[in-house]
């Protein structure tokens, strides 16, 4: 056997910067860095992307108002009455919600007792028709009954106010 | 002992480099690269030349590792790859013999007793010789390689490698002979 160091030249050896040459493109082609332009890449990738992200959110929101809005305003007559009597006697109840409750009969005063039973039955007269009648239900009677109900329910609670029966 | 450890060290590189460790590869590189370099060096006069067929033996190396059975050594395994490389730059299915190989006598007597006193007068006279003369000799001569070894690196029969090899000891000495009656 010939002895390595006999047989080859010093010609024949790489030198380090050969070596280094070699493995730069050995290295780039099997590892390949993450240069700054690919990263300058990503982050207006990210910029986009979230743009279009606030956008989607946005569109969406828009979209679901205004289908909101078409689908509420194409509601028949009498259910928009129904949501307008609903909606003022809820405004009413909330800012006179605590008084309301400590209205309670009282054997001094016979008509305040009756105004405030009166107000029970009405509200329970007006939750068991809403039960029967669900917003599809376009049944003439029903919502007459509710919308006299209504009506009944306000003129009430207005006396009741006029009476001192409720302090704001 | 130090083969031992040798291959040890390797067997661990080469499963660091399978786990995603790049550094791993380097250090596998550093180890191998002149190896390699001066052997092409032997086929390719032109850096430039030997340069890219180490790269291409390095990637291909890396990009085939998880296929390394550990049957060999990692240096055995990167070798056959850069003659495959060579091969096909030159656009052979096999390594084209100088002489009918499959005529070969196989009964040719061996001389591997004879050993070489290596001198420039060689070097020169080995450089005449055809890549697959070149290949077996280097093998076994410089780098070691048995005959079994060869033939799975030349793709090449085991008996097919003894006769090259005999036929270029001839040679070279029949070589030497004459110039020395020159001089």
């Amino acid at each position: 056997m010939i002895n390595p160091k006999q047989f080859y030249s010093p010609s024949d050896i790489p030198t380090e910067k050969d070596k280094r040459a070699i493995w730069n493109i050995v290295s780039n082609s099997l590892f390949p860095k993450r240069t700054s332009k690919a990263f300058s890449f990503d982050r207006r990738s990210f910029v986009y992307g979230m743009a279009a992200s606030f956008i989607v959110i946005f569109t969406s929101i828009g979209m679901y108002s205004t289908f909101k809005m078409l689908v509420e305003t194409s509601q028949p007559q009498e259910i928009r009455m129904d949501n307008a009597y609903q909606s003022a006697i809820r405004g009413f109840e909330e800012v006179v919600s605590s008084a309301m409750v400590s209205s309670k009969p009282s054997p001094k005063n016979d008509l305040a007792s009756l105004r405030v039973l009166r107000l029970q039955y009405l509200n329970e007269a007006i939750e068991q028709l809403k039960k029967e009648t669900n917003s599809h239900d376009l049944s003439p009677l029903k919502r007459q009954r509710l919308h006299a109900l209504y009506n009944m329910k306000l003129t009430l609670l207005q006396e009741m106010l006029h009476q001192g029966e409720i302090e704001l | 002992m130090d083969i031992q450890k040798s291959n040890t060290d390797e067997t661990f590189l080469i499963s660091r480099i399978r786990n995603g460790d790049t550094q791993a590869y380097k250090i596998l590189y550093d180890d191998h690269v002149e190896l390699l370099f001066r052997f092409l060096k032997q086929f390719r006069k032109n850096d430039s030349e030997v340069q890219e067929l180490v790269q291409r033996a390095f990637i291909k190396a890396f990009e085939g590792l998880a296929s390394f059975n550990y049957r060999s050594k990692f240096k055995t395994w990167l070798f056959q790859i850069a003659l495959n490389e060579m091969r096909s730059d030159i656009r052979r299915n096999s390594i084209i013999p100088f002489v009918d190989i499959d005529a070969a006598d196989e009964s040719v007597s061996e001389s591997n007793d004879e050993s070489f006193e290596w001198n420039s007068t060689l070097k020169t006279l080995f450089d005449q010789l055809d890549e697959t003369k070149r290949a077996v000799f280097m093998l076994y001569e410089v780098e070691g390689y048995s005959h079994s070894e060869i033939a799975v690196l030349l793709n090449i029969g085991e008996s097919t490698s003894r006769t090259i090899l005999t036929r270029t000891k001839q040679w070279l000495r029949n070589q030497l002979n004459v110039t020395r009656s020159i001089q």
